[in-house]
């Protein structure tokens, strides 16, 4: 609970500052937003940490293997990582830069997905 | 989370705006493209740190 009010500060004060910053100078008030943002998501990464391990404990619990779950978890990751970065773009006005981010993430999450992709369609062979 | 170094940035950024302004204002505007420069470069190194930390702790959470 506290490390959300230090969020929402965070991000209330940092959004006032840049706005205060964007007439005179603003790429210092892009990096100023960058740098709440990153912050930010360092706190909820943090949280996410604790449920990571309950979403391991369910993976040893019910006997699912690593193969099927890992895929997942990074395609989370992948997902954090571009919807960050994609936002950051579009923030600095650069939306061309933005949809390049979102693609090479699409084909990225695409990429770790073909495991499980191929176990389907291996599951499917052996039913027919 | 450390808060300071959002308003280490501000300040940056407001200290480089005022310089920006009374340097533009006395008609030396190369000097202000400079100091503009300057800021953005010292923020840039404040913050690279912080979204190497970033991805590096995505990295190990959804082992990559």
């Amino acid at each position: 609970m506290e490390i959300l009010i230090k969020a929402a500060v965070a991000g209330v004060a940092g959004s006032i500052m840049a706005l205060v910053i964007r007439r005179s100078a603003p790429e210092l008030s892009l990096a100023l937003t960058v740098a709440v943002s990153v912050l930010t998501a360092v706190l909820a990464m943090e949280l996410f940490s604790s449920l990571i391990d309950i979403i391991q404990l369910a993976e040893t619990e019910t006997g699912l293997s690593a193969a099927i779950v890992a895929p997942v978890m990074k395609c989370v990751g992948i997902g954090i990582v571009t919807r960050l970065s994609a936002d950051l773009c579009k923030d600095a006005g650069q939306e061309s830069v933005s949809s390049a981010v979102e693609l090479c993430g699409a084909a990225c999450a695409m990429l770790t997905a073909l495991p499980l992709i191929r176990t389907l369609l291996q599951m499917i062979g052996d039913m027919l | 989370m450390d808060v300071d170094l959002i308003f280490k940035i501000a300040a940056v950024g407001i200290l480089v705006a005022v310089l920006n302004l009374l340097l533009s204002r006395s008609g030396r505007d190369e000097q202000a493209l400079m100091v503009t420069i300057a800021g953005l470069v010292v923020v840039l190194v404040l913050i690279v740190q912080q979204i190497a930390d970033l991805f590096a702790l995505i990295k190990t959470l959804f082992d990559f």
